[in-house]
């Protein structure tokens, strides 16, 4: 026994000191650990064509699960575009009038002061206890850590908290570490919108810190306030769901779900820079 | 180093592969009642009962710095924890248990066990959130991690066949 210990314990013990050490050495320069990024490196493109050919399975395997569903939902669907299309030609000559002030104004158009790299999506974290995914862009693209990650519709994804060479770490807003100071575009008034362990599973988010609970509408678009300058002002964090009271019943805090659907999510956009005072709200 | 050596680490390769592949393109994509399974420690301890301690410490080392460069929140309490777990199976595998799948079974459980509770544990230092939650997660990881404990046996033992062999044909 006491020669199993002298010569296995010894092999595995070197090992293992070689790989803390490697690892401290990457952390204490301030990146994520080689041996990390050399698998991050090795390994994406495996993940990044298999996943894509999941993503194609699974579109194929709904699209023959949930036909009838589907139909219904089409039906629903063409009815809904009829509707859009009518209010469409009648926003059509506001948003002519409206562009027309705009150039008069000389203002700049929303977001035009955004720097964005778009970055798709390899895998995600097969942590249970967090929610975050890898993306295919890192330093050499000019992210940085603590960058914010949208989709293409502006909604709010997440924030960038690893940042290898070649590919990075998106941390969710359902993550339990995530926090956004936020704004209820009808009710005016702010709170923050923070990830909540119980909550990430069903995919909702917390909304505490509220200014006046009373005023809070469900189905009231939140924003980011753009306070703190790691997200920029406007962006559509998701919509109220729900208002409920602490378990000490004194305190209430509301549920919202977010906008971005993450199960389907493909491709980002990471904001490396935005004009910050005159986001700020 | 001889040819049962890289035939058995070829595959053994191979199997650490396939089973990161599953685990981070479909189940992480997923997520069976909200929670991925982590199938990876059951390699170490199958390395380790089949192989001896050096196989389950170095693949348990492999197999931790895989887990937490996909995991990506426990910086480096894997690539410890299954190191010491392969290495505890090889000596466990050794000198007190037989090299069977009840053994394997047992010791695949508690691994599980541990990996899941450091985690939940290591999580709960750094968020405050309800107990009951945390014990809820770490129960159903566990517990839809078990349908692995078959494919893992079977597959690690598929791939420490030669070295087996070499071993067995040396003590005769």
């Amino acid at each position: 026994m006491a020669k199993f210990f002298k010569t296995a314990g010894v092999v595995v013990l070197i090992l293992l000191v070689l790989v803390l050490l490697l690892t401290g050495i990457g952390r204490l320069l301030g990146g994520s650990s080689p041996l990390s990024q050399f698998l991050q490196a090795a390994l994406s493109p495996a993940e990044k064509f298999l996943g894509s050919g999941v993503a194609k399975l699974e579109t194929l395997y709904g699209y023959m699960h949930d036909y009838d569903r589907l139909k219904e939902e089409n039906t629903a669907l063409k009815a809904r575009i009829a509707e859009m299309a009518a209010e469409v030609r009648r926003s059509q000559d506001a948003n002519e009038e409206n562009e027309r002030l705009r150039t008069l104004l000389n203002l700049q158009r929303n977001h035009m002061d955004y720097v964005m790299v778009d970055a798709y999506l390899i895998s995600w974290s097969t942590s249970s206890w967090s929610s975050a995914f890898n993306i295919d862009c890192g330093s050499r693209d000019g992210i940085e850590v603590g960058d914010c990650v949208i989709t293409e519709c502006g909604y709010l994804v997440g924030i960038i908290t690893e940042c290898g060479r070649y590919s990075s770490t998106v941390r969710t807003l359902l993550d339990p570490r995530s926090a956004v100071a936020a704004r209820m575009e009808e009710a005016g008034i702010t709170a923050v919108a923070a990830g909540d362990f119980a909550l990430m599973a069903q995919g909702q988010l917390k909304l505490t810190y509220l200014q006046d609970a009373g005023v809070l509408v469900a189905g009231d678009t939140v924003l980011t306030t753009g306070s703190g300058g790691v997200y920029p002002a406007g962006l559509v964090i998701g919509t109220v769901a729900d208002l409920r009271l602490d378990q000490g019943g004194f305190t209430e805090y509301g549920i919202m779900d977010p906008a971005v659907e993450l199960t389907s999510l493909q491709q980002v956009f990471v904001i490396r820079g935005y004009a910050e005072e005159e986001n700020a709200s | 180093m001889r040819a049962e050596h890289i035939r058995s680490a070829l595959r053994t390769a191979l199997i650490l592969l396939v089973f990161y592949l599953i685990q981070v393109i479909l189940l992480a994509r997923f997520r069976p009642w909200g929670v991925v399974p982590l199938s990876m420690p059951l390699l170490a301890v199958a390395a380790g009962l089949f192989g001896g301690g050096v196989w389950g410490g170095c693949i348990g080392l492999f197999t931790g710095i895989i887990c937490d460069s996909s995991l990506g929140d426990s910086v480096l309490l894997f690539t410890v924890l299954l190191t010491v777990i392969g290495f505890f199976s090889g000596f466990l595998g050794e000198f007190v248990m037989a090299r069977g799948f009840p053994s394997f079974l047992l010791l695949g459980i508690v691994s599980l066990a541990l990996c899941t509770g450091f985690q939940a544990l290591l999580f709960a230092l750094m968020i405050p959130a309800p107990r009951n939650v945390l014990l809820l997660t770490a129960v159903k990881q566990l517990l839809i991690t078990l349908p692995f404990l078959i494919p893992a046996y079977l597959s690690v033992r598929w791939a420490l066949r030669p070295i087996r062999a070499a071993k067995r044909k040396t003590t005769f």
